[in-house]
């Protein structure tokens, strides 16, 4: 077991932030902590780094509470979401810091240094930044230069806050596509912080989903979407219909409804409103009986199998009955 | 045209000239008036204010205590900025406050504080006296009331720079294993420099020019605890306006001297923390 948490409770000026979370990292994983913003995942990647003390818990880094190690000492590389580069320094030397603060007897050599830095500049292909000032780069360069320089003193343990939040879309993806195969290559144990479910679903292979300054559940991503445990995590995951047949609320994804001109069993009337064929699936905009909007999305054969018009009324049945209330 | 939220045109110009009849009138007018008292008779008034034993002494003195004063505020100024940023310290606003008391009471009050505490029928005199120690009118009164004075300085420029950036960039760089020394220089220092430079200068030109609260406890002993601006007024009262002027000349420049430190140090605060 790589990092422990147990039972951490942390409240700022009265207010609960994190409420007896516990949770388990194994070696070599890749989690992503999900949640809304101000759930806690902040606070508690900042305790696990050793940057916040919890009012009461512990964290056990490979069996050692952090308590007892230097958060310098623990090898914790930590990207910050806004990056935290070292404005007066150079690329380089923002990326040699952590071996030239290291204690005397372990600091390699300047040719070493050299050498590092290098390979690292390589790894993260900016090799031609080396002499630049971090305000003089793009976010998605500042970003992987703030990785670069964790790296460099060979983490145990990498942490990384939003790491992905402040870039656009399409950077976005490329970077942690990027970051997913660099923790293949690596094996460094990893945890990030999100707010973004599909950047969680896209890149984890464990994810925490934390509610209020609790786990409200955690598993695979497959494990999540396909079997929340409760409506937030349903409805955090993706967009999700709330439809009720015979005094029963089923959670269903749109691609997880069902469209007939027949009335079938288990299903309810719906009127179609509008619908958009470009895309992947086609969405079809539908409301019940009460005005109440229902999305589904279909596959192109499926829609021109059932073939619907503006207007008309159908039956629409949950192919997954995923319903959280009690019979 | 004048845009919509511009005012007139003669409204503007009159501003601006009563502006400059002002600063004209109030500033460089007193000062001319000053150095040219002192040059009334050519060299002649300088040569016998500053041959004279009492003025070089004044002089050596002003420059002592702003030679003590000026490093041990630096230290003191970057170790409550340093605390006020980084420590959870309860009652902070009413610490933050205290710490304008130099500037808000006057500084002939201060005076009086020091001799109420230390003078010979003061809280301490008793203890300080058995002891042989002399405080009040002697260096040590001169050099705590010049320290008094002059303590918030540079405190008061170096909290909002540290309070503002670079703590995330502190946290970094202790998270990458470097020391607190390594923080400071590598890290906090750079952040601060020039805020840092400019609180010196303000301190340097208060610590030589204060009058009220060393004149309280210097007891105006010529030739051994009249500062500059004491001697000064010494001169002045003797009724020798030509060697009080060249005397004062001397604090004049200094003050120009600061100034043209202090607006060169502010714009390169400013185009650091624009970037």
């Amino acid at each position: 077991m790589a990092i422990q948490v147990n039972n951490i409770h942390k409240s700022y000026a009265g207010t609960k932030v994190l409420n007896g979370l516990s949770l388990q990292v194994n070696d070599g994983e890749l989690i992503a902590l999900l949640g809304p913003s101000g759930c806690g995942k902040t606070t508690l990647l900042r305790i696990i780094a050793g940057l916040e003390q919890p009012d009461q818990g512990t964290v056990l880094c490979d069996g050692l509470s952090t308590d007892e190690v230097k958060p310098g000492d623990r090898k914790v590389g930590f990207v910050f979401q806004h990056y935290a580069l070292f404005r007066h320094l150079s690329v380089f030397e923002n990326i040699a810091f952590g071996l030239r603060a290291k204690p005397r007897s372990e600091r390699p050599s300047e040719e070493e240094i050299k050498r590092k830095v290098a390979s690292l500049l390589d790894l993260i292909q900016l090799d031609w930044i080396a002499k630049r000032l971090p305000q003089q780069l793009s976010g998605g360069q500042r970003q992987r230069v703030a990785l670069a320089r964790v790296l460099a003193i060979d983490p145990k343990y990498l942490l990384l806050d939003e790491p992905f939040g402040a870039l656009d879309a399409k950077v976005r993806l490329e970077l942690r596509r990027w970051l997913r195969d660099r923790h293949h290559d690596l094996g460094v144990t990893t945890i990030f912080v999100t707010h973004d479910q599909e950047e969680a679903l896209d890149v984890a292979d464990r994810i925490v989903l934390v509610n209020s300054g609790k786990v409200e559940q955690e598993g695979t991503p497959d494990q999540l979407y396909n079997h929340p445990k409760t409506p937030f995590v349903c409805d955090f995951l993706g967009f999700v219909n709330t439809i009720t047949i015979q005094g029963r609320a089923y959670h269903v994804r749109p691609h997880e409804i069902k469209l007939s001109r027949e009335p079938i069993e288990l299903s309810i009337q719906l009127k179609v409103n509008t619908i958009r064929t470009a895309g992947q699936l086609v969405q079809i905009e539908l409301q019940d009986n009460e005005s109440k909007p229902v999305t589904v999305a279909l596959p192109h054969d499926t829609f021109a199998q059932v073939n619907p018009n503006i207007g008309e009324i159908l039956y629409a049945t949950p192919a997954i009955q995923r319903t959280f209330d009690t019979p | 045209m004048n845009s919509p939220t511009e005012e007139p045109t003669w409204l503007r110009r009159a501003l601006i000239a009563f502006a400059f009849i002002h600063v004209a009138l109030m500033i460089i007018l007193p000062f001319a008036s000053v150095i040219a008292q002192a040059c009334s008779d050519g060299f002649a008034t300088f040569t016998r204010t500053f041959g004279s034993r009492d003025t070089i002494h004044a002089i050596k003195l002003t420059l002592l205590i702003a030679l003590i004063a000026v490093p041990l505020n630096t230290l003191v100024g970057i170790a409550i900025a340093w605390g006020f940023t980084h420590v959870k310290i309860p009652g902070k606003r009413t610490l933050l406050a205290l710490l304008d008391l130099p500037f808000s009471i006057s500084p002939v009050v201060v005076g009086f504080l020091f001799i109420l505490l230390l003078g010979k029928h003061g809280l301490f005199g008793g203890w300080l006296e058995a002891r042989g120690i002399k405080v009040i009118f002697a260096f040590p009164g001169l050099l705590i009331a010049t320290l008094f004075v002059t303590m918030p300085y540079i405190a008061k420029e170096l909290i909002p720079l540290m309070d503002g950036r670079g703590r995330e960039e502190e946290e970094a760089a202790r998270l990458l294993g470097a020391g607190w020394w390594r923080i400071f220089w590598k890290i906090t220092f750079p952040e601060i420099k020039w805020g840092l430079l400019y609180g010196i200068i303000l301190c340097t030109a208060r610590s030589m020019g204060e009058f009220g609260a060393v004149a309280i406890v210097s007891g105006n002993i010529r030739g051994r605890t009249n500062t500059l601006p004491l001697h000064v007024e010494a001169l002045f009262q003797d009724g020798d306006l030509p060697a009080a002027s060249a005397a004062a000349s001397v604090l004049a420049i200094l003050g120009i001297v600061s100034l043209v430190a202090r607006t060169i140090t502010d714009i390169k605060a400013k185009a650091k923390s624009k970037n």
